[in-house]
């Protein structure tokens, strides 16, 4: 079963064409990435994913299913922007987490290995709120994983996030990778994109590329096709005049 | 003839009614930031009141179809492009002076006054019916829906995604808000229902690391307010709506002083 199909999909929001046509496929477990410049449509697609938006035309398959159905009766693990939750609110870490499970049972087992998994199980009885940026991150990422889904969908887990905590997620993803679960991340990171990704997708309002592991590129050429335009290396020599 | 010990119990009850169902909306209000709503919604209730009396229906029922009809209209402005507050500003003023010109109209001055400044000392055994069926309804809906509500403010996408259904709950909410702030006219007037709705909610949520106590807290605060009201009007003859929004306000400013 593939875990994720998109055909020919296009979305339009306000009456103005945000994606256009995007096909692409996971055919197998692995670490995917969507990468792209600024209103390039990634968010969009992702939120067309997990069936938060309808596209005018084309189809989504999660495990050969319509995504709308699949979604019905499975989980998708998904992390969305930073943007969309409220940072400042009265919430305890522990009922973030629960927040990731359907039934109303309280399955108190589930949600602290969660937080265990993400090293935050000693902050469960915690504000959320008062939780720095890298740990407020782990823990919706405890929320994601919390039923265990087979695939997981994050947009732009570690922007905002400090050098040092964004290593930490990624090798948090890594695990989670390494334990079988897909994982589809947003990232405006291309640097982490192209070295540990499976395949790398670019959107800029349609799939401008479609990178695999295997085959061998320079990240200038991967710049030029995604963004339009190559690296140039920004140098500054000390002791010169203005 | 009624005694007075009645009319202060019956008004009690009331009060507390009132204090319990709009601080536990409340709650939800502050939490969605969304604090005009509660105030169109109030006026538009002034309005259709005024239309009902012209009209000869029932003040009442007017006032709660008109209310929950607007304020549904208004979730769903809320999720459009067009600018909430903007159409709050436009409801807020068009509906108070549809209601001063109607009640003017139709010769209603007594109308018009209690219905802004509420009659706590004058609701009768039909409005306690009312309230009390209202705030079952609020602390019902409350039982049920009150986690799923709470992280739809936290986070709208995921939750989405976890409870495909609820958009229809968050209609629901809607809808009994408007009822409990049409309610709450009859008792505490248009111009304080807002600060039946916002000021203990806000105290509460300032003073809780969990929602679920903010739950609790306000209309406990809330409830203290309207029984030291009542019995502060009693002692020094003031208005007890205006009274108890002085205390709800006093809590207030003491819960942030102490905060800091």
């Amino acid at each position: 079963m593939e875990p994720l199909r998109v055909e020919n999909v296009t979305v339009v929001l306000n009456g103005q064409e945000v994606i256009k046509d995007v096909s692409f496929s996971i055919k197998r477990e692995g670490l995917y990435v969507i990468v792209g410049p600024n209103g390039g449509g990634k968010t969009t697609l992702v939120r067309t994913i997990m069936n938060l938006l309808k596209p005018s035309s084309g189809s989504i398959y999660i495990f050969d299913q319509p995504n709308h159905e699949y979604l019905q009766r499975n989980i998708v693990g998904y992390l969305p922007q930073r943007s969309s939750f409220r940072r400042f609110f009265p919430i305890r870490v522990y009922d973030v987490v629960k927040m990731g499970l359907r039934e109303r049972k309280d399955k108190k087992d589930l949600i602290l290995t969660a937080l265990e998994k993400v090293g935050m199980r000693q902050f469960s009885q915690a504000n959320f709120s008062t939780l720095s940026g890298g740990q407020q991150q782990r823990v919706l990422i405890a929320r994601a994983i919390v039923s265990h889904p087979k695939l997981l969908v994050l947009d732009e887990p570690v922007t905002g996030l400090d050098y040092e905590s964004q290593n930490e997620f990624y090798l948090l993803i890594k695990s989670f990778v390494e334990d079988g679960t897909t994982v589809l991340m947003v990232t405006h990171d291309v640097g982490f994109a192209m070295d540990f990704s499976d395949q790398i997708f670019c959107i800029n309002r349609t799939l401008v590329c479609h990178v695999s592991a295997q085959e061998k590129f320079s990240m200038d050429s991967f710049l030029v096709k995604l963004y339009g335009y190559g690296v140039k290396p920004l140098t500054h020599r000390h002791g010169e005049g203005e | 003839m009624t005694g007075l010990f009645e009319i202060y119990q019956r008004s009690l009850l009331a009060g507390i009614l009132t204090a319990i169902s709009t601080a536990i909306m409340g709650v939800h209000v502050v939490f969605r930031r969304m604090a005009f709503f509660g105030d169109a919604i109030a006026h538009v209730a002034f309005a259709a009141a005024a239309i009902g009396v012209i009209l000869g229906f029932s003040s009442f029922f007017s006032a709660v179809i008109l209310s929950v009809l607007v304020s549904l209209l208004l979730g769903k402005l809320s999720r459009r492009s067009v600018s909430e507050d903007a159409a709050i500003g436009v409801l807020f003023s068009l509906t108070m002076a549809v209601g001063i010109v109607l009640f003017s109209v139709a010769k209603k001055q007594r109308s018009l006054t209690s219905y802004l400044f509420g009659d706590i000392l004058t609701v009768t055994k039909i409005d306690l019916l009312y309230l009390s069926i209202v705030t079952g309804i609020v602390i019902l809906f409350n039982i049920s829906f009150r986690d799923a509500l709470v992280h739809f403010t936290f986070d709208e996408d995921f939750t989405k995604l976890m409870r495909p259904k609820i958009d229809v709950v968050y209609q629901l909410f809607l809808a009994i808000l408007a009822v409990s702030v049409v309610v709450g006219v009859r008792t505490v007037g248009v111009i304080l229902v807002s600060a039946f709705l916002i000021i203990p909610a806000s105290t509460a949520v300032m003073s809780s690391n969990d929602y679920r106590l903010a739950f609790i807290f306000a209309p406990l605060f809330s409830s203290i307010s309207v029984i030291l009201g009542l019995f502060l009007s009693l002692a020094i003859d003031a208005p007890p709506g205006a009274l108890t929004v002085l205390i709800q306000g006093a809590i207030f400013f003491t819960t942030l002083f102490v905060r800091r």
